[in-house]
């Protein structure tokens, strides 16, 4: 179905079931996962705000390796800069990915209506199909 | 994943969300089930809102024809169904019923006006599915 299945990640519950339901597909399909976390400030950038978004990305980046190793998954991990939809679509096409996976936080409907959510947007965006993961079991994200 | 629901149109994006969609139950040996959604008229008095329904449901079935044709050589298990209402709606609604734990819908929007009158199906299963939605284009 796919080579490699691009995850969005950003440390948060839903972006977690968005990893594990990667992490189980590519282990049925033979997939490699890579996975982006994308630093973006929505204000002014200072150039120190700009190196912690970076160091926090790694941060959440660097045990998914080892996660998707245990399960005999091959996994690539990257930081990337920009607006999240867009470098997420960019991300995709540059790596040939077959399938993109984001979460997707169940919010209230007044934040709804304010902002599009980063899922909707990278749909709209995507070289390639996009799966939605779902909302946590356990009734989190 | 046990029980996969496919919204099936006829269309060309809907023939590839077909295709991952048997892809993906074949890979997780789950259920597929092909639901094809009839919209009722706006309006029109009652003897011509069935009729049109009734028009609706045999458009569907022969639209599911096609999904048939393209499943007959698998394997797999497949389901049939059709419903009447507004699409993104009944989809939901189905998966709540039957227990789906994976939607899969086609995208249809190519310019930016498609997108915002079409694809609005694609995301309103998103913002109320009770599972994960693969929206395929």
């Amino acid at each position: 179905m796919q080579d490699v299945i691009l995850v969005a990640y950003d440390g948060t519950a839903s972006a977690e079931q968005a990893f594990e339901t990667a992490l189980d597909l590519a282990r049925r399909g033979h997939a490699r996962l890579h996975v982006v976390a994308v630093a973006s400030a929505v204000e002014v950038e200072t150039h120190v705000m700009h190196d912690k978004l970076r160091v926090q990305c790694a941060a959440w980046l660097e045990p998914l390796a080892g996660r998707g190793a245990a399960a005999g998954v091959g996994v690539e991990v990257e930081v990337a800069e920009g607006v999240p939809p867009w470098v997420i679509a960019d991300v995709a096409r540059r790596v040939g990915a077959g399938l993109i996976v984001v979460g997707h936080r169940r919010r209230s409907l007044l934040r709804r209506c304010m902002e599009w959510s980063v899922a909707k947007r990278v749909l709209d965006r995507a070289p390639c199909p996009v799966l939605v993961a779902g909302p946590d079991p356990a009734g989190g994200a | 994943m046990k029980r996969i629901l496919l919204g099936y149109d006829g269309s060309d994006n809907a023939n590839h969300a077909l295709a991952f969609a048997a892809d993906l139950a074949q890979r997780y040996g789950a259920e597929l089930h092909v639901l094809a959604v009839a919209r009722p008229p706006e309006f029109g008095d009652e003897v011509e809102t069935e009729a049109m329904i009734e028009s609706g449901r045999r458009q569907c079935d022969k639209v599911l024809q096609l999904a048939k044709a393209q499943l007959a050589s698998g394997t797999l298990q497949v389901t049939y169904r059709v419903a009447v209402g507004h699409p993104a709606e009944q989809i939901v609604r189905d998966a709540e019923a039957h227990a789906i734990d994976h939607i899969v819908v086609g995208h249809r929007g190519h310019t930016l006006f498609e997108r915002w009158l079409i694809g609005s199906v694609a995301r309103q299963v998103i913002a109320y599915a009770p599972c994960a939605v693969t929206v395929v284009r």
